[in-house]
């Protein structure tokens, strides 16, 4: 299977944290959640890919280019969504398309147009009056028209109601499906990777934990609740540690 | 994409900025008048003092960012942001990208300097200016100084793009 993007033992050392031999791959045509606490290295996953950080030591890849050397392959054909504001505030979503879309290989302005009616958006509403969400939706858009290998979207649902949550998530779906693109999303939501995470990436403290399909970690663990003296009882629950 | 794109998109996308920046507008153009107003001073004898030189440095300076500086920021609310952050994420090749700006910047400040330069020799021709030597050179040196200035003020807005 053709691989969407690669991380081969990335290490990156900061005073007061550090990225530890982190080595996953997501394969083509799949979504992947990043899972972990806050400041467990995910974002700085992100940034590795966006080459933002260049003292690390291993690779990363998105399809078979490197994030360090082939910087403008891979940004042809990656969609980073985050709430960062890399876009023009003042003009208009048109304009900001004008402006961006000569530095892409591919540009579809029908794709483009699609998802904007779909999401209801005008192309003349400057970034500046979007609402998160909206920006969220235009930022999708923006992504489908230039047709990437690799979504690497960080938090996209953070602070939205369930509601937005189920419409986003949908909507990535069936631009998977659509696309044949991958997806790379970190959560703190455990029930959006329910809903359409192929593979879960758990990282802690700048170390990946484990990285394995859904299938796999629902046959490897179960969800029990209950009072705690029923598991004291079963013999489930001591010292605070699962015992299985 | 090649050197000669990059500076083609940069000039497109300055032409076509809706929201041109308009308090540089202002300020470049209040810049362009004290500047003409000290060639015609020059002209007329009153330009042989370095309190005069200097402010016509910062006239020239002025001007010139009029065409710079939209190249470099955007106004976003109250504050000014670096373009080179908007295309952090844009598969741009930077050094291609870097390069354009700048040459456009050299180019449009010796576009400037040209005609300014003929006049000042026109109006010194004119008058009894005892400095003419070093007085005639002024726009040569306030064009060296304004692409210095601007040069380093890119340096300072492109580590949001290198970093």
């Amino acid at each position: 299977m053709e691989k969407a993007l690669e991380f081969n033992h990335v290490s990156l050392i900061w005073p007061d944290f550090k990225i530890d031999d982190v080595t996953f791959s997501l394969e083509k045509g799949y979504i992947m959640g990043l899972v972990g606490y806050n400041g467990a290295g995910k974002t700085t996953l992100f940034r590795l890919m966006e080459n933002r950080y260049r003292n690390y030591s291993g690779e990363i890849l998105v399809d078979g280019y490197d994030c360090r050397t082939q910087e403008a392959k891979v940004k042809n054909i990656t969609a980073f969504i985050s709430d960062e504001q890399i876009f023009f505030f003042e003009e208009s979503i048109k304009r900001n398309a004008e402006i961006y879309c000569p530095y892409y290989s591919v540009w579809d302005w029908d794709s483009f147009y699609k998802y904007l009616d779909m999401f209801e958006i005008s192309g003349e509403t400057k970034i500046r009056n979007l609402s998160r969400g909206t920006f969220l939706k235009f930022q999708l858009a923006f992504a489908v028209a230039h047709h990437p290998v690799l979504y690497a979207m960080d938090e996209p649902t953070a602070g939205f109601d369930p509601v937005f949550r189920y419409d986003f998530l949908r909507i990535i779906q069936n631009i998977v499906a659509e696309e044949n693109a991958s997806v790379l999303f970190s959560t703190h939501n455990t029930s959006d990777l329910d809903k359409i995470a192929d593979y879960i990436t758990m990282i802690d403290n700048g170390r990946i934990l484990f990285c394995k399909d859904v299938e796999t970690l629902r046959d490897e663990y179960r969800l029990i609740s209950g009072d705690n003296r029923l598991f004291k009882i079963s013999g489930l629950f001591e010292k605070g540690r699962w015992n299985r | 994409m090649d050197l000669r794109t990059y500076i083609k998109l940069d000039k497109e996308y300055k032409k076509s900025l809706e929201s041109y920046y308009p308090r540089n507008l202002c300020i470049g153009a209040v810049g362009m008048f004290l500047f003409c107003m000290f060639v015609v001073a020059g002209a007329f004898g009153l330009m042989d003092r370095t309190f005069v030189f200097n402010i016509y440095i910062i006239c020239f300076i002025i001007a010139t960012s009029l065409y710079f500086w939209p190249l470099i920021q955007v106004r976003e609310n109250f504050f000014t942001v670096s373009i080179f952050r908007k295309f952090r994420n844009a598969p741009i090749n930077k050094k291609l990208f870097i390069r354009a700006k700048l040459i456009l910047m050299i180019r449009f400040s010796v576009l400037f300097y040209i005609p300014v330069q003929i006049l000042h020799f026109i109006g010194l021709n004119r008058t009894d200016t005892s400095c003419l030597s070093i007085t005639g050179f002024w726009p040569l040196c306030a064009m060296v100084t304004a692409v210095a200035f601007q040069l380093l003020y890119m340096k300072i807005r492109v580590r949001e793009l290198m970093n």
